[in-house]
């Protein structure tokens, strides 16, 4: 019996192995693709999107491609629209052979340039690159050569309940001290105060550096461990600590749904939601930047969005910078409709972003005006790796009462670490 | 193929006197053939799926592999160094171990009790064994979704907020409190609910090989009562039914990753929090967020290794057990 033991657990435990390295090693499978492409064309191209919540987009992004393909009958370009988790699925298709040759993401990393995931796209830009927001370009640079075409700029900040303030005798807040103030008064019955994420810092944490006026990066030099950062860090979490925090809710924070019920009063959201915030509140609500802290503080109003890049792996480089070209550059009507006629997003340049009819009245021009304010975000070298240990430290410091700046002190030195890794591109 | 087998072993019977003789190696060559040709497409995918990238991930655990999974850049022991010397791994491997120090035993005496009880019933075993049975077909992903959005939500209207709002508590957020650990509520039960089922059946399928004459013949001899029945002769018998859970259960343990990651991640905003980070959801991140897949990999070798050790020592200490038992 004791001999059949052993027997047992290897061939079980053979299995495990074999599970977990599997799991590790080989990435999850592709998505079927969808879309078109024409038999005469010489070259195809793959362009792969995530899945865009908005109705519409995925047949704008055919209609592109349609149209590309009409001017230019040599090539065809088909399109893919991967639903789910569509950074794992592109990070490992771009590690064989038969990657995309056009595909989206948030930010150009040094790994991705040195592993020529990427490519520079400094002679499409041309001209141009002085009309793009450079804050939209700066996660796309390495070294003053761009990788990416910005396609969409997101902008995050808070909104905020007017009715709920004004019963709750809360003025809109100005500092970080008065925002915690505020999210305590308005925490009462079903409503909770704010909501910045479900752990409670998701939203947040990358927020607070800027709102003390400093960064987490100054180039090379990982810069978040300081008294000051460390000061909001313990000033923003006695929102967690004094419960006036909505934590758990059904949805996230990038979904307007928590604010429209009135699960809170104050929430972080992006500018995305804004079509349905006003479809459905109406009037009764307002925009403001995540609030100052301390005497060298600025409010914050954090960019995000998708940009465009070319596979360096591509067979067809040359090919599908042109396509990039046509696309998101020159064709001003497609950058128009891609923003705005779906969703709520600012065009990246700023000519189109100024011309923008739903974009020049009420809470949207407010937003773009904030956005041009108080817009910020981090740079292209808030790698993944290096953005780790500052993401445990916030969660450590928020949500188990560590002591801020030995936190923050001791992830900087991982954080730097993780800097120093990263490939000079 | 039965049938064929059958006839062979009747001619191999009729012709017993020339074992070695050309006929019978003709008859097995055509056997082996089938058998290759049966089993190569089983085996060539295990091959090339399994083993080559098991081979492929050793090598990679040893190479600088950023952004890439191309072999050449060798780094030595360089990524397990990394590996151990990041607190955060080896604060996901000793959570994975308490992890599994309160589920393994929860589950088995559940499980047990659970496959005691049905097995007494006189009616309708089919239908409460079906019925525990059947959260067993539910996904990891979907119970995780309904642990956290309905069960465990925050806000006041959940399930276990009415419930402690029954008793005069306030609202908790179950699953964004990790101090106390309040998630480990969350974690713990939706695992039991899914998995206690599937180890009650295998219990359930023991204890019907136990021959009823023992239970007579211990009445005869004056055992009374159902515990004394169930400790000296349901429980000993049960021995290879319940090492071989307990063996399943601490491997499907440490290779928890699905509750863990829908129940604790926030959507696009990122993945979970240091707390409640087992050493797969840990790897997951390193791999495919990080893209680091040299230390990726380097971790799935020594979560395997933990594995098997674990598996090994476990295997040792139930010899022993039963030997001292006996």
């Amino acid at each position: 019996m004791s001999g059949s033991t052993p027997g047992l657990s290897r061939r079980r435990l053979l299995g495990g192995s074999l599970l977990v390295v599997g799991g590790a090693v080989l990435p999850g499978c592709q998505s079927d693709p969808i879309g078109g492409g024409s038999g005469s064309a010489k070259v195809t191209l793959n362009h792969w999107y995530h899945e865009y919540g908005e109705q519409g987009t995925r047949e704008a992004a055919l209609r592109y491609a349609a149209d590309y393909t009409k001017q230019n009958p040599d090539v065809a370009v088909k399109v893919t629209w991967v639903p789910g988790d569509y950074k794992t699925k592109w990070q490992s298709s771009v590690l064989t052979p038969e990657g995309p040759d056009v595909y989206e993401i948030n930010e150009v990393t040094p790994d991705m340039v040195a592993q020529r995931q990427v490519t520079a796209l400094d002679d499409i830009l041309g001209s141009v690159r002085a009309e793009l927001n450079p804050h939209a370009l700066s996660p796309l640079t390495h070294g003053g050569t761009a990788y990416g075409v910005p396609m969409i700029i997101d902008v995050m900040l808070l909104y905020y309940r007017k009715s709920l303030l004004a019963d709750a005798g809360v003025a809109v807040p100005t500092t970080l001290t008065e925002l915690v103030g505020a999210a305590r008064a308005l925490t009462r019955g079903k409503t909770k105060g704010i909501f910045v994420g479900n752990d409670g810092l998701a939203g947040m944490r990358g927020v607070l550096p800027f709102s003390v006026g400093q960064a987490v990066l100054t180039d090379r030099k990982v810069s978040y461990a300081t008294p000051e950062i460390a000061d909001a860090f313990a000033v923003a979490r006695r929102m967690f600590t004094e419960k006036s925090m909505l934590l758990g809710y059904a949805t996230e924070w990038y979904d307007p749904n928590a604010l429209i019920t009135g699960a809170t009063a104050i929430a972080w959201g992006g500018l995305w939601a804004l079509p349905r915030i006003s479809r459905e509140l109406g009037d009764d609500f307002d925009l403001v930047p995540w609030p100052a802290h301390g005497p060298t503080g600025k409010p914050v109003v954090i960019l995000g969005g998708w940009s465009q890049v070319v596979n360096g792996k591509s067979k067809h480089v040359d090919e599908a910078k042109k396509y990039v070209r046509w696309l998101w550059l020159q064709n001003n009507e497609v950058q128009q409709d891609w923003a705005l006629s779906y969703g709520f997003h600012v065009p990246p340049r700023a000519g189109l972003a100024a011309q923008a009819e739903p974009l020049q009245t009420g809470a949207a021009k407010k937003a773009v005006d904030l956005l041009n304010q108080h817009g910020t975000r981090t740079t292209a070298l808030w790698a993944p790796t290096v953005s780790k240990p500052y993401d445990d430290a916030a969660s450590d410091i928020i949500r188990k009462n560590a002591d801020p700046l030995a936190t923050l002190t001791a992830a900087a030195g991982r954080s730097q670490e993780a800097l120093d890794k990263l490939p000079t591109v | 193929m039965s049938v064929r087998t059958g006839a062979r072993q009747a001619d191999a019977g009729t012709v017993r006197p020339a074992p070695g003789s050309a006929r019978r190696r003709r008859v097995d060559w055509s056997a082996w053939r089938a058998f290759a040709l049966l089993t190569a497409p089983l085996l060539v995918g295990l091959l090339v799926f399994k083993y080559v990238a098991m081979g492929w991930g050793l090598l990679l655990s040893f190479s600088d592999a950023r952004g890439t999974i191309a072999l050449g850049d060798w780094a030595g022991l360089a990524n397990y160094r990394t590996l151990f010397g990041d607190p955060r791994f080896r604060e996901s491997l000793s959570m994975i171990v308490v992890f599994t120090l309160v589920i393994v035993p929860l589950t088995f005496a559940i499980a047990l009790g659970l496959a005691v009880l049905v097995n007494r019933l006189r009616r309708g075993r089919a239908l409460f064994r079906t019925t525990f049975f059947l959260p067993a077909a539910v996904s990891y992903v979907v119970a995780s979704l309904i642990w956290k959005m309905s069960l465990f939500s925050g806000v006041p209207s959940s399930a276990a907020n009415s419930l402690a709002a029954l008793f005069g508590q306030e609202p908790t957020a179950w699953i964004a409190t990790v101090d106390p650990p309040l998630y480990w509520v969350v974690l713990v039960t939706v695992r039991l609910w899914l998995q206690v089922g599937l180890y009650m059946i295998l219990f359930l399928a023991g204890m019907q090989e136990i021959p009823a004459e023992l239970y007579e013949a211990a009445r005869v001899d004056g055992a009374a009562g159902q515990w004394r029945l169930f400790r000296h002769i349901t429980f000993p018998l049960l021995r290879n039914t319940s090492v071989a859970v307990t063996l399943l259960l601490v491997i499907a343990a440490f290779q928890a990753f699905d509750e863990f990651y829908n129940l604790l991640s926030t959507g696009l905003a990122g993945a979970p929090g240091p707390d409640g980070r087992p050493p797969l959801v840990y790897l997951y991140d390193v791999s495919l967020v990080q893209q680091d897949y040299g230390l990726g990999s380097a971790g799935a070798f020594v979560v395997t290794l933990l594995i098997v050790l674990v598996t090994l020592v476990q295997g040792r200490l139930v010899g022993f057990g039963r030997r001292d038992g006996d």
